[in-house]
């Protein structure tokens, strides 16, 4: 059935727009109609009125997105996140929309936090019953990001993989730069890293230790909120701490279930955890213990002379990682194949680690080295990527395909086939449409 | 299939989805960008209104802060995507402060015509939301104009090409099967219609010319004139017609309508026939435009009212010039079905070769400065 599909973005943050735009067109090649719109002002306003009165500017809106949905016979709303949600009415009660569908790139306790989002908090009134609404489901990349989306009762819900725009399969540009890597991107959480941290890295320490330190770091110091939790609720130590021990062996392990199983243990901070909401707290804090598995690995080789890293200048500053310029998407294709061997490290807060950057590169028909997850290998086998458990392991991949860059163009031009036969987005909208 | 060049170019496309125009235009040429290499990235200008009107009364600063936050998120646009042109439809671009016109990029901005300036800046409460000077704006060397329709008012100092609509590629390929219904189509526009009164319908049936019904109306403005002359023309032609649309007081006259059509399946109930009426409309003082290279792409043949009306590049509308050729048209279209048959096969062949979307934005995106 061809559908007429109206997606929703954000075009405050271009990645969203990007990846909008991208998927819109995938579906415009399945013969799909679609229509792009984007929903960052009608959010601002919403966030600069807070309580006042809207009954005026909802009306408008109501009257405008019905006409909207039923001139262009809208019969399907597709949002990265939730962005369809800044007004849903119009959608639901229209009786040609049967169906919405939200995206998710975020997490929800992400998403729930993003400044003009404070405004439709988990608390309010109706959020559950919207996110619950008939008409809604939910596509999740990751299990841990669809395991967090059940706690809110998310029941119309399935996962499926990043992709890479079919746009990038056709970009042609020279490889330029094979006697080194490249990294492409910011360090992943944005705090500051600890001095123990930045340390251990200098000494050479591997991902387990630096895991630990970051586990011991989080439940020692922590913040305020956390010690208050600590005082109210001692347990909750307990659970945080084995949550975090089991976390730093098993970093694929989705944090909500580690947490989950440590409950069985010390269910009383459990139940505390999840009566005060602060349940995805904890999930966040337990992710946090893989934080610098992405800056150790890019400093490790940086100060090897082994990788360029670009984007995000002063957040790398604290590693001792002079980066290059950010890099606009619009340049993105060229970055990528310019260089001949790519790093990739996903970031902590999605608990998944099949980024959109690991279908991006191979599209490209480069070859990326990552940590060697289930979602990772079951997108991509050896050679067409690298793969390794420790940075030890991921520095000898790394070396191996620097001393043989033929070989590691070969396999990047393997990557790039497999991905133009199974990882477009393309190939996810058809299946989620279907 | 055509080509602008081997490079893709990046169009930012602004209207105003208040319109219904606007967003089936929008939706036409993200389409035609589609087909031709240029990636269209189309977004509704009013949500950015709604937001300047629901934050108007707020202090000054929270309004210079969410006007910081909209113009900040259409500047990412602009790099993010690497824009060559904007397109903005009624000069949608106006309501954001000028950083079209600041920036090295986009390059240009095409304005496309298909209202009165007066008009969309009274629609848009232009002076009541303090948007500021709209007159340099438009008259900047970076901007083009392009009117749709020669009734528009054309602005001291503009420069102006005319660019008539286009039609989707998807009418040509709507219905396949032969025309077969022996009418003329008419879809109603109930703005396009006076209300019932008895005394019309009196002077309906006794009157013998148009000008003889009209002539009690000639010192009105021509938009109060045109709803009673397109009451003339299908009273007149009533029998020929199969008219669709709920047009409160048709009945009343003897016009017997059929159910609005539905949406989903408008387009291709029209297409099976061989002809279409379109009134005219008051407020554009002419026909609605667009609907004459979609008329025409769907394989039927467009009759129009007027003989003043430009009708631009389209050799194959039959325009009406008064009630004799009115009986004529009719009576031809009756008698010689496959010459009409005929000229609305070689109007589709027009249409797809030169007259669709794709074609439309390859002038406006080569268009010489």
């Amino acid at each position: 059935m061809k559908r007429k599909i109206l997606f929703l973005s954000n075009d405050h943050s271009v990645p969203f727009a990007k990846t909008t735009e991208f998927m819109a067109s995938a579906c415009e090649r399945l013969g799909h109609r679609t229509v792009v719109r984007d929903t960052f002002p009608a959010r601002i306003q919403k966030s600069m009125l807070g309580d006042k009165s809207l009954e005026k500017p909802l009306k408008r809106l109501a009257i405008h997105w019905s006409n909207f949905l039923e001139d262009l016979e809208i019969d399907t709303v597709i949002g990265l996140d939730l962005f369809w949600l800044f007004y849903p009415e119009p959608f639901f009660d229209s009786p040609q929309v049967k169906d919405i569908t939200s995206i998710w790139f975020d997490d929800f306790r992400s998403w729930i936090t993003y400044p003009t989002n404070v405004w439709f908090s988990s608390r309010e009134m109706g959020f559950q019953s919207i996110i619950r609404h008939e008409k809604v489901r939910h596509i999740f990349y990751g299990e841990s990001m669809a395991q967090e989306a059940r706690l809110f009762g998310v029941e119309r819900q399935m996962t499926s993989r990043l992709a890479a725009p079919a746009e990038f399969l056709k970009q042609k540009f020279p490889c330029e730069i094979k006697d080194k890597a490249v990294f492409i991107g910011n360090p992943g959480f944005r705090g500051e890293p600890h001095k123990d941290a930045i340390e251990l890295m200098k000494s050479g320490a591997d991902l387990i230790e630096l895991r630990r330190m970051s586990r011991d770091h989080l439940l020692r110091a922590g913040d305020e909120a956390i010690q208050k939790w600590f005082r109210l609720e001692p347990q909750t130590r307990e659970l945080l701490a084995v949550a975090m021990e089991v976390k730093a062996t098993n970093p694929f392990s989705p944090s909500l279930q580690l947490l989950k199983m440590a409950g069985e243990v010390y269910p009383k901070a459990f139940a505390f955890a999840n009566d005060n909401n602060i349940l995805l707290d904890f999930c966040m804090l337990v992710k946090l213990v893989t934080r610098y598995d992405r800056p150790a690995l890019v400093m490790r080789l940086y100060e090897q002379g082994l990788v360029d890293v670009y984007s995000n200048e002063s957040e790398w500053l604290p590693y001792g990682v002079k980066a290059g310029r950010n890099i606009n998407l619009g340049e993105l294709p060229e970055y990528y194949q310019k260089y001949a061997v790519h790093l990739n490290g996903a970031n902590p807060l999605r608990d998944a680690t099949g980024n959109e950057k690991l279908f991006e590169i191979a599209a490209s028909g480069r070859v990326s080295v990552n940590l060697r997850s289930p979602d990772v290998i079951s997108c991509y086998p050896e050679p067409e990527i690298a793969v390794g458990d420790t940075l030890e392991e991921l520095e000898i991949k790394t070396r191996a395909l620097l001393a043989n860059p033929e070989e590691a163009l070969a396999n990047g031009a393997k990557a790039k086939m497999r991905t133009a036969r199974e990882h477009l987005w393309d190939h996810r909208l058809k299946s989620i449409l279907q | 299939m055509v080509s602008v060049s081997a490079r893709i170019q990046n169009v930012l496309l602004l209207g105003d989805d208040r319109f219904p125009r606007h967003r089936k235009l929008s939706r036409f040429l993200y389409e035609a960008g589609d087909r031709i290499g240029v990636h269209v990235v189309a977004r509704d200008v009013s949500c950015l209104w709604d937001a300047f009107e629901t934050l108007k009364e707020e202090d000054e600063e929270e309004r210079q802060l969410s006007r910081y936050a909209l113009v900040d998120q259409l500047m990412r646009m602009l790099y993010g995507f690497e824009i060559d042109h904007v397109i903005s439809l009624d000069a949608s671009s106006l309501l954001v402060p000028d950083i079209f016109l600041r920036e090295a990029k986009p390059k240009w901005i095409h304005h496309l015509w298909f209202h009165p300036l007066k008009d969309i800046l009274r629609f848009w409460e232009w002076d009541q939301l303090q948007l500021g000077p709209w007159h340099a704006p438009l008259m900047h060397e970076k901007c083009r104009h392009f009117y749709m329709q020669d009734t528009l008012q054309i602005l001291p100092g503009m420069t102006w090409s005319f660019l008539p609509p286009g039609a989707p590629r998807e009418f040509v390929d709507l219905d396949p099967s032969p025309k077969q219904i022996g009418k003329i189509a008419c879809e109603l526009d109930p703005s396009y219609l006076p209300g019932f009164d008895p005394e019309c319908l009196k002077r309906l049936q006794s009157c013998k010319s148009k000008q003889e019904f009209l002539a009690p109306f000639e010192k009105l403005p021509e938009r109060d004139v045109i709803p009673f002359q397109n009451l003339w023309y299908l009273y007149t032609g009533r029998e020929d017609l199969d008219i669709y649309g709920a047009v409160c007081g048709l009945e009343d006259y003897g016009i017997t309508a059929r159910p609005e059509l539905d949406p989903y399946e408008k387009n291709i109930i029209l297409s099976r026939y061989r002809a279409q009426l379109h009134l005219m409309s008051p407020a554009l003082l002419g026909p609605p435009y667009e609907r004459i290279p979609e008329t025409m792409a769907m394989g039927s043949v467009p009759i129009l009212l007027s003989p003043e009306i430009y009708v631009g590049p389209w050799q194959g509308v039959v325009v009406v010039s008064g009630d004799e050729h009115w009986e004529t048209v009719r009576a031809d279209f009756q008698n010689h079905s496959d010459e009409w048959h005929m000229l609305a096969r070689k109007d589709q062949i027009m249409v797809e070769n030169e007259g669709l979307w794709e074609h439309r934005l390859k002038a406006i995106l080569e268009e010489k400065a």
